[in-house]
Parts: structure tokens; sequence; C-alpha cells
């Protein structure tokens, strides 16, 4: 079991590696293989999540490396979905950008600011709402990874009907990311708080910085729902919005202490 | 007048805020805050720990560079949304009021946050902490009883604590509110306003003590019992030697005794030197828990009739 991170690193890896050839075809064709890499380092990265939850007799989601292997797997999965269905025009970069991320947080979840060692949680972190905050909040974000590809190919590229497509890949994206990131880090997260401490905001600095990846993703759908902009000032805002989830997650828990130093 | 509720209302200064709201957010999430002024002067140079503590950013959420910008978004909110709502019922069947919704939620998520807030600050006394031990009893803010009947740390097989439980009785005015409820970490007593949560759980060593009836009794450091000849409070215990100290005011003044096994305060007889476990409760004061509740469970609605509507638009 311990061996299957390493491996589902290294299917995102041989994936990745199978895509970048096909990113430089002028013909659009797609790789007939690398999304059931990635389809094989889920079922992987799901293995270990569910081998650890029976280990510690609760959903593994309370450590740097479950949260890390939970995100992982939520990203591979969503490319494979968007390798795979037809009703949003399929952009290899937004796929390949999705695998890198992946794999970047899997090599993170290695390295030794993650400890593997499998510890039940402790009473604070022993709640529903918490599962829900956590896993819910890593879903959203999962999608804003592709936004966050999508939003980077949109500003380094030229073709306007490119530029089109990146746009409502990341639209969609954030669409669909947005709502569930709302109910994990904002709402559930909250009603955690409240059950655990008697506070629904205590202005932490986790607090804060999921507050302002929420505020700079509001600001990205009203430039785009209501202001009906698509020139690269929504583009900002989703790379911005990424950047503080990933700081939200990564330099808050290393830089930064708080409530949520577990 | 008509100039100023443009202003308010426009999309432009929603946006302008949530960016000042987000970068000095993120400033201050950068900076410890609440801190002594010495502690600002010890770690930037004094111009700028000078600026600091004249802003208020040592303080940021309740300092006016925060409070006037956040009232100011509600009021954009509010009028954004009444606007916009306005506009919407004019349109027939192809109204969308799932930002609206939204936007609701939010306001009665701010109303909410900030009459809380004030019930608070207005009831100090109604919220706090305690260490109780097992039989220990405290008085609520509203007068009524609280007794703990039994304490548990459940540990997992390493030993590591999984969870908290204080089982507690209520009672006002010698009659029974709540026989047995079991208050846990993430599982609150919820009493009207008030709010009693499992916030720690630790031991600490005392000095047993056997009454009249074999009743038993613990006492901690700080903690006094009435005895014979006046008042004798603890003042340390020595877990080696199994003795402690006491000092006790009477009507003769004041002395400090020795007591070991078998000594005798008033009808109490010293036992020895043991370890009580105590539960650490926690009581909040918040009226306006459900509308908090309410408005979360309205912005989701909102946000679920947004997008679910608008996907199903992108999908077609």
């Amino acid at each position: 079991m311990n061996a299957l991170p390493t491996i589902a690193f290294a299917l995102i890896l041989a994936s990745a590696a199978i895509q970048a050839p096909y990113l430089f075809r002028k013909d659009g064709k797609s790789d007939p293989a690398s999304h059931w890499l990635l389809m094989a380092a889920f079922l992987a990265l799901a293995a270990v999540s569910i081998y650890r939850s029976v280990a510690i007799g609760f959903p593994a989601l309370t450590g740097t490396f479950e949260s890390l292997v939970f995100f992982s797997a939520f990203i591979v999965l969503l490319a494979w979905i968007y390798r795979t269905q037809v009703r949003i025009v399929f952009l290899p970069l937004v796929q390949f950008g999705a695998t890198i991320a992946a794999a970047a947080f899997l090599a993170v979840a290695s390295s030794p600011i993650a400890p593997r060692e499998m510890l039940a949680p402790i009473p604070a972190l022993r709640s529903g709402w918490l599962v829900l905050h956590v896993s819910l909040s890593f879903i959203g974000e999962s999608f804003f990874v592709a936004s966050f590809a999508a939003s980077v190919a949109f500003l380094a590229s030229k073709d306007e009907r490119k530029k089109r497509d990146y746009d409502r890949i990341a639209y969609v994206s954030i669409g669909a990311g947005y709502p569930i990131f709302t109910a994990g880090a904002l709402v559930f997260g909250a009603i955690w708080a409240e059950q655990a401490w008697g506070s629904w905001w205590s202005w932490d600095p986790k607090e804060i910085w999921a507050l302002v990846t929420w505020l700079a993703y509001t600001a990205y759908l009203h430039l785009r729902l209501f202001r009906r902009r698509k020139d690269s000032l929504p583009s900002i805002f989703a790379i911005l919005g990424f950047l503080c989830a990933l700081f939200t997650f990564f330099g808050v828990n290393f830089l930064l202490t708080g409530l949520h130093s577990y | 007048m008509h100039v100023a509720l443009k202003a308010l209302k426009s999309m432009r200064l929603a946006l302008v805020l949530i960016a000042y709201i987000a970068v000095t957010g993120i400033l201050a999430s950068l900076l410890p805050q609440g801190r002594e002024s010495s502690f600002y002067y010890s770690i930037m140079p004094a111009p700028l720990a000078r600026l600091v503590l004249f802003s208020g950013f040592d303080d940021f959420y309740g300092s006016l560079p925060f409070l006037i910008p956040a009232l100011l978004f509600f009021a954009n909110l509010a009028a954004c949304s009444a606007d916009r709502f306005s506009r919407e019922l004019k349109k027939g069947k192809a109204r969308r009021h799932g930002p609206d919704i939204i936007h609701l939620g939010l306001i009665l998520l701010l109303l909410g946050a900030v009459f809380g807030q004030v019930a608070r600050q207005t009831h100090p006394s109604w919220q706090g902490f305690a260490r109780l031990g097992n039989g220990d009893a405290a008085r609520l803010p509203d007068g009524r009883l609280l007794v703990i009947k039994s304490l548990q740390n459940l540990k997992y097989p390493d030993g590591r604590d999984k969870d908290w439980i204080s089982t507690v009785e209520v009672s006002e005015a010698g009659k029974t509110l709540i026989s047995s409820y079991e208050i846990r970490v993430n599982h609150p007593l919820r009493m009207g306003s008030l709010s009693i949560f499992q916030a720690a759980f630790g031991s600490e060593r005392v000095l047993e003590l056997t009454g009249p009836a074999g009743s038993a009794r613990n006492l901690a450091v700080g903690e006094y019992i009435d005895a014979a000849d006046g008042r004798l409070t603890l003042t340390s215990i020595d877990p080696e030697g199994g003795t402690a100290i006491a000092s006790e005011e009477g009507a003769g003044g004041s002395k400090t005794i020795s007591l070991v096994a078998g000594s005798e305060i008033g009808s109490f007889t010293v036992e020895g030197v043991g370890e009580a476990e105590l539960s650490g409760l926690r009581v909040t004061y918040n009226p306006f828990y459900p509308v908090i509740l309410a408005a979360f469970a309205i912005v989701g609605v909102g946000v679920f009739i947004t997008f679910a509507r608008k996907l199903g638009e992108l999908e077609a």
C-alpha cells in the first residue's frame, strides 16, 4: 500500500509525457492513452484514501499527506472526465496543466513537509461537517486548477478562436467549482467552527485567505457573468484566485500560525 | 442624491471594495494581531510600528480602516440587490432571482454576524470558560444550574485522545430541565441563546477529602473550604511527599498550615494527594444563531439556482 502513491505519481508523469508531444500538433488530434493512465492514477490514489480511512476509522482528510492525495485524486479524475466528455471543446493544454498540477501536489505529498504517519484525528476534527468542509473545498479547488490552466493559456494565446475556447473552459470550471468551494470552504467550514469552538469566524489566517480566494472568484464571476467582460481581466482574477487558493493551503500551513495548524 | 445612490449601487464600487478587503485582509493576515504595542516596535522599524498602531492595523478587524469599507460594502450589496431585484421583476418570464437570493442570504449573514457581535459585547458576563470536575456545579448566566454527572476521556488504542464527554444535568429553581446530556467535542448543548461547548479536557492534582457521611470532595490549588477556624485556601500540593500547603484566614488572622493524610479540616479528613479529571466547558451567547443558519441555507439555495441554471444554459 505504501508504494501506491509512488505508482500513481509515475502514472501521472507517464500521462504527461504522452500528452506533451500532442500539445504541438497542428491538427488538434489527441493522444489515445494518457487519460487512461490518469484514471489508473485516480484508482491508485482512491485506494490509498480508502485504506487510510479504514485504518484510522475516519475519512482520511485530516492530515497534509491525506489532503494532497485527495486533491490530486480529484484533479486527475476531473482531467479524465474532461478528456472523455463531449459537451465542451477539449483543449489538450488544459488537461496537461491539470496533469502537471496533480503531479506537483503528489510530489509535495511525498516530501518531508507532509508526514505519512497514519494518525486518527484529534477530537475537534472528528466531525461530519469537517469532512464536508475539507472534501468540498478540495473538489472546488480541483475545478480551479482547470480554470487556472485555461486562464494562463488564454493570456498566452494570440489565436482569437482558441482564446474564446479557453475563456469558456475557465468560465465553466469556475461556474462548477465556485458553488462547491463556497459550500465547502466557507459555509460548512463556518458551521464546523461554530460546533467545535462556538465561533463562526475567528479571522484566523486560513479563514482570511479562504475568504480572499472566494472574493477573487466572486470578482471573476461578477466581471464575467454580469459585466460580460471577455478580455484579460477575468483571466487575471482566475489566476489570482488560484494562487490565493494555493497560499491558503501551503502558505498558511507552513508560514503562518493559527487555528488550522494541525 | 441620485448620483450618490447610483455610485452606491455600482458594481465598480463593489469590485473596488472587494479588492480593498482582499488586499488589506492579506496584509492583516501577515501581521500578528492584537499584540502589545512594544511587540510591533520589536519586529519593525519605529516609524512603521507607529503607522501600524496609528492606523489600527494591529487590531485590523476592529478598526475603522476595516469597519468603514465593510459597512460601505454592506450598503453597496443592499443597494445592488434592491436595484437588481426591481429590474428583474420587470422582466416577466425571463427573470433570474438566483443572484438576488444569494445577496439576500449574504445581507442576512452580515446582519446576523453584526448583531451577534453586538449581543456578545453587551452581555460579556454571558460568556466564559470553566474547568469543572466530576460532581461540580456551575451557575449559568441565565440562572440555571449545570452539574457535571460524569466525565469521560475516550482514547484511541495508541493512547491519544479520541473524544471528551461531559454528561451534565441542568436545573432551574430546583426543577430538573435536562436530566442527562452528553456534551462532546463538536456536540454542544444548546439552550436558547446559550451554547455550552466541550472545549478542553485535562487533569490536575488535588487534595482528596472525605466528608461526614463518607462523601468525597477534591480541593485544587486556589480552591477553598470553610473549616472550623476560618476559610482554608489551598496554595500548593507536593505530589512527591503527599503533602499540601494551605493558608487559613480566620478571626485570629492568617496562618499557613501543612496538610497530610489524616489531617482534619472542619468536618473533612484529608485522604491524600491524587489526580482529578477536569472538563473545560465554554459558554457562548448568540441569540442570532438561527439567523446565521438561515442565511447559510439561503446562500446555498441561491448559489444552486444561479449556477444550475447557468450551467444548463452553457450545455444547451
